[in-house]
Parts: C-alpha cells; structure tokens; sequence
C-alpha cells in the first residue's frame, strides 16, 4: 500500500483536572443503589467546579455490568446525572480512567470545552475473586475459574523467582500503603495490619485489596475554561494507554512493557516526578509498576494509600487520577504521575501525566 | 482547534446466521476486522489504535471481553478501548474512534 502521509499535528488544547470528588469506600453498601453511591460524588464534583446538573458538555462514566449484576447497569445511573433535556454521553464498560481518556480526546477535538467523568464499583455484590475470573479466555481458562488472587499469586511468585522482591519485602508495601491511608478519610483499610496468612502463597490477607463498594467523578476543562474553574488545575501533559496479549503464559509477568510504553508516550521520563499514584491491588504489582516506571527513590507513591486502602472495582484507577489531580490542586505537588490497570496481572495499562502551572 | 477530516476507508462485516458454531468469539471479530483491513487495502500493522462496541457482557457471559479479544484483533501493544452504549453502541463506538482519528493521540512519534 502507499504510504500513508500524516498531517503535521495541531497544537494541543490543554486540557486539566478542575474538581475530583469520591465516595468514602465501603465493603458493602446494602440497600443502596448506584444511582444512590453516585449522587452525592457527582453533586460534589460540579459545585466544585461551578456547574450545574447538565451542564458539562460531555458526561462519560466507566462501570461494569458484572459487578452490577445486570445488563445495561450504566443506564440506571443516569438518573443521578440529569439526562433531560438529552446530554452527550458516553460510557466504556472499562475503569473509569479509561472514560477520563475518551472524554480527554473529546475535549482534544474541540467538541467540547468541559466533561464530567465518572465511575462506580459495588464488588461487594458477589464473590469478586470468581466474578473477575470471568474476565479470562471463555474457552481455554475461565472453565477452570482461576480467580484472581491466584493469577496475582502467579505473578509474586515469579517476581520472587526473579529476585526482585520477597515477602519480607511485600509486607512493607502493605505496611506503608495502609498507614499513609490513616491521612485519607475516603480509604477503607487505614491502619496498618499483621502480614497475616498466605490466601495464595505467597500472598498473605494484606498483599490483597479490600473488597470495595464505591464511586468517583473528576471534570475536565480545557483552556481557559479551566483556568476559570481552578486557580491551579492539575494539566494533562500527556496520556497513553496500551495492552499486553491476553494469555499469561506469553508474557513475563515480572515486567510491564505496555505500562512502560504508556509512560513514554505520557512523557514520564521527561523530568522528575513529585509522587505516582499507582493503581496496584496486589502489593507485588507495586513491584512491577515501580520496575517498569523507573521511579526514583525520592518520589512519593500513593500518598492516598492506593488500590490495597480501598478498591472500588472500575473506580480505582479513575481515583489515581483523581488523588493525583487533587495534590496539584492543593499546592503538595507539581508534576504527577498516574497510572491505571485493569486485566489479570496487569494486562492493560494507563499512564498520565499531570502538571500545575509553574510558579 | 479546527477539526480533522476523517473517513471510513473500510468496511467488513461477518457472515450472519442464527448461530455461528463454526468460529469462537474471536474467530468472529476477526473475521469482520480482517474484511475490512482487505477492503481498506491495508493490514494489522497499520492500525494505531483499536475500538471494540459491545452491548452488555451478559451476552457472552465474558467480563470485559477486549482483554480477551486483543489478540485477535492486532490490539497488543496499542490502545484498546472498550466501548457500552447499550443499543446504540454500534454508533457510538464509531464516533469514539472518529475522535481518536481527529485528535491524532495515537499517532506514532
């Protein structure tokens, strides 16, 4: 075929992180609707940000029907959006962070001036380590239900292998994620517990998230508009996000190639990093992340605690970019980066980057 | 910003019946991918990027299916976007890809 010829690429619209709201993160939440989880977060997220119900350009949330436990869940929760008069909207049966990048290149395009993002996960409403081994190949592994702890397990133990950790190792990632936890009034573990015993060796009760109910929204502005909502909004300097072959036993589980690829095309190398929030359920994936992204020692990771405080399923990775937007906001960080996963072993990931104004 | 043109090149579509027994859940993506890289005139590689639209989960009883259709459909080592719109998913992951089109985020380097 003929060369294809790309067009030199238009300057890009900055686009920014103006508000970021969440719920307080749960194990369960019986008798509560999702509609119900996310009303108060999105109320919160347009005041914020100075809009009314309706009024963003773009609303796209990210959720999942399976941990709903009915088809077309995503509709039910437009109730707490305002969808009359009609509103341009999306939704991707993803993480949220993967709503924030479809509403991103919406506001990229010029469509739109402002989005609100969204994302909820009521993983109490099953056994979520079976749910989420319906994630696997139909035909070849999930008629053998591999769960998910076990497929994490996997990968700890070929990182062990490796010599790139060990348990002694793997209890102090739990140890400081959950005690930083005491600082976020949202997470769901905020102390530091015993290491405990192994659920599948070698990962002990706190290598493992909680099991979580819970919700959370951002708005994104572009250009002025956003210097109009925040008098420092969090800019997206940059966002990709790649995936790896689906069968585990293609990939070496002791690295993160796509994460990798991700932060190169987000500009993560390009200059220091104040802190990373990492979207990392198992302790031995901070492992991997931390590999893969070549932090340096001086940079803080999860100051929120991250996935092993709370785990709302399908809202966890959309609350790393949220946590990180919201240091920029407050003055505690410059340049951040966040990341996102979803997938067994850290199949698909998700890395932006986010920068407050110099001073 | 002005907005980028974009056009459909290609178009592919798989054989319908009541059951397709013959081809898994991959075998029938591809077939649909692989008609309309043919009808493009171009192949795997040259794609940047890759948008799956599916309705509910329930229908094939596999949670997030892209992780597992990845493969068949060339999307390793790129973004993989899955979209659920319900009933209208069809248009709307039209327009999700439009956008990546038109913004050129995927481009490469």
């Amino acid at each position: 075929m003929a060369a294809l010829s790309p067009a030199p690429a238009p300057a890009p619209v900055p686009v920014a992180v103006v508000a970021f709201a969440q719920s307080d993160h749960r194990r369960a939440t019986p008798g509560t609707s999702e509609a119900e989880l996310l009303l108060p977060v999105l109320r919160d997220v347009l005041d914020q940000a100075g809009l009314a119900p309706g009024e963003a350009d773009f609303t796209c949330s990210g959720s999942s029907d399976y941990l709903a436990g009915r088809p077309f869940s995503f509709t039910l929760t437009l109730d707490a959006v305002g969808a009359w008069p009609p509103v341009a909207e999306s939704h991707v049966e993803m993480d949220g962070a993967w709503a924030l990048y479809e509403a991103w290149v919406k506001l990229l395009t010029g469509e739109a001036d402002t989005a609100l993002v969204y994302a909820h996960g009521t993983s109490s409403a099953g056994s979520l380590r079976d749910v989420l081994s319906r994630q696997l190949d139909p035909y070849y592994a999930a008629p053998l239900w591999p769960d998910s702890v076990a497929l994490a397990a996997l990968q700890a133990q070929a990182l062990i292998d490796a010599g790139d950790t060990d348990e002694d190792d793997l209890a102090r990632i739990a140890a400081r994620n959950r005690t930083v936890a005491r600082a976020n009034p949202h997470a769901q573990l905020r102390a530091a517990g015993p290491h405990g015993d192994y659920v599948v060796r070698p990962l002990r009760t706190a290598d493992c998230p909680p099991v979580s109910d819970g919700a959370a929204a951002v708005v994104l502005a572009a250009g002025d508009t956003a210097r109009r909502m925040h008098e420092r909004p969090a800019w997206i300097r940059g966002i990709d996000h790649r995936v790896e072959p689906h069968a585990l036993g293609v990939r070496d589980l002791t690295d993160s190639p796509s994460t990798r690829r991700a932060a190169e095309r987000a500009g993560a190398y390009d200059a220091p990093l104040d802190l990373a929030e990492l979207h990392a359920p198992f302790t031995s994936q901070e492992v991997v992340l931390r590999k893969a992204l070549r932090l340096a020692d001086d940079v803080r990771v999860n100051p929120s605690g991250g996935a092993l405080a709370a785990n709302p399923v399908m809202a966890t990775g959309l609350i790393r970019l949220g946590e990180a937007a919201a240091r920029i906001h407050r003055g505690e960080a410059r340049r951040a980066l966040a990341h996102a996963t979803s997938g067994p072993c850290l199949q698909h990931n998700l890395v932006a980057v986010l920068e407050g104004d110099s001073a | 910003m002005s907005k980028e043109p974009v056009a459909v090149v290609g178009i592919g579509q798989t054989q319908h019946a009541a059951a397709r027994r013959d081809v898994s859940i991959a075998g029938l993506v591809r077939e649909a991918a692989r008609r309309a890289l043919d009808d493009a005139a171009l192949d795997w590689r040259d794609v940047e990027a890759v948008v799956i639209g599916k309705a509910s989960d329930f229908f094939e009883g596999v949670m997030t299916p892209e992780l597992y259709l990845a493969d068949a459909l060339g999307a390793t080592g790129k973004p993989l976007l899955r979209v659920h719109t319900a009933g209208s998913v069809g248009g709307s992951t039209a327009l999700v890809a439009a956008n990546l089109v038109a913004a050129r985020v995927t481009a490469p380097f």
